[in-house]
């Protein structure tokens, strides 16, 4: 019987609670917490969250945007950005009849050594001849190779929230041809440089203390609250009761009493 | 038509420009002199080659 008992002993470790943090591009906004047994397990975790909730822009509600966890910290997990896709439902209405729609896909270089994928759309005025296309084509490649390869990684995550290198790529476009919609359809990231590729801290972390301790120091809070503020009230309700209700009954009474009294008067006359 | 011009000398064979070029205008040469050759492909004037080169090497001529 005894070893029967140590054979349904199972080892389960307790999860922590890890908080995911954006990068500062995006305000370092809360992305939301997840549970792991060990933190080191939360790097490369990844998180998709809506850019309307971490810009507070209604206009960019079609847009998604996905985080890798990079870096554990103390407190909270460091995320890079991984990829920014428009939702194909908001494409579905961009695109309309007699209007041509251009795609295109390539692999570009930033200055810090970011290999991206990027997935250009553009959407002509009007029907346009192929030879319009094609130049159309060529420009985008060449104004996003050339922008891109400029910028840092940092720049060019920043650039593509505010949306500014959609609206430099639309000017350059309409001196082709005029161009209702200028967008970057996905924008992933396909590999890192060495220097951001996340690390895997050595030796015992501090995290899993840290959240442990925090959950017990909120509960005893909440009940001393509760005992300080119960008799506190019980105290005041009765003085309040008894201060005010006997100035308002005094008022109010005498002045009921003459109505009636006329009116009553009133009817023994008549 | 575009086309890059690249000065051998001071080009180191890194390859960069051969990785980011979209239309494959360049290619690695075998030869001692030039570690980087020009080929048929249209060049379309995107000048990544120009401004990925860190050795500054590269120059696109409109």
């Amino acid at each position: 019987m005894a070893k029967k008992v140590k054979k349904s002993q199972s080892k389960i470790k307790k999860k922590v609670w890890v908080k995911l943090v954006a990068p500062p591009a995006f305000g370092k906004a809360d992305l939301g917490e997840a549970s792991v047994e060990d933190p080191r397990q939360a790097i490369g975790k990844t998180v998709t969250a809506n850019l309307m909730t971490l810009t507070r822009d209604p206009k960019k509600q079609g847009i998604n945007v996905r985080f890798i966890v990079r870096k554990m910290h103390e407190s909270h997990a460091e995320t890079i950005f991984n990829r920014y896709r428009l939702m194909p439902a908001s494409i579905k209405r961009m695109v309309r009849r007699n209007k041509n729609r251009l795609d295109h896909s390539f692999k570009c270089k930033t200055s810090d050594g970011v290999l991206l994928i990027l997935k250009p759309i553009v959407l002509t005025m009007n029907k346009c001849n192929r030879s319009v296309i094609q130049a159309l084509r060529k420009k985008v490649v060449s104004f996003l190779f050339y922008n891109v390869g400029k910028k840092t990684f940092d720049q060019f995550v920043q650039e593509l929230i505010t949306a500014k290198i959609q609206i430099s790529l639309k000017r350059s476009l309409s001196k082709l041809y005029p161009v209702a919609i200028c967008e970057l359809r996905e924008a992933i990231v396909s590999s890192y440089p060495d220097t951001m590729k996340g690390t895997k801290p050595e030796g015992k972390l501090t995290v899993k203390p840290a959240v442990e301790e925090k959950k017990p120091a909120v509960k005893p809070v909440k009940t001393e609250v509760k005992t300080e503020e119960k008799p506190a009230k019980v105290e005041e309700k009765p003085a309040a009761k008894t201060e005010e209700k006997p100035i308002a009954k005094v008022e109010e009474k005498p002045a009921k009493p003459v109505k009636k009294s006329v009116t009553s008067k009133k009817s023994k006359e008549e | 038509m575009p086309k890059p011009i690249i000065d051998h000398s001071k080009c180191t064979g890194c390859n960069t420009c051969v990785e980011i070029c979209p239309m494959d205008v360049l290619k690695k040469s075998d030869d001692k002199d030039k570690k980087i050759d020009t080929t048929d492909n249209e060049c379309i004037g995107c000048r990544a080659c120009e401004v990925q080169c860190p050795e500054g090497c590269i120059k696109v001529q409109d």
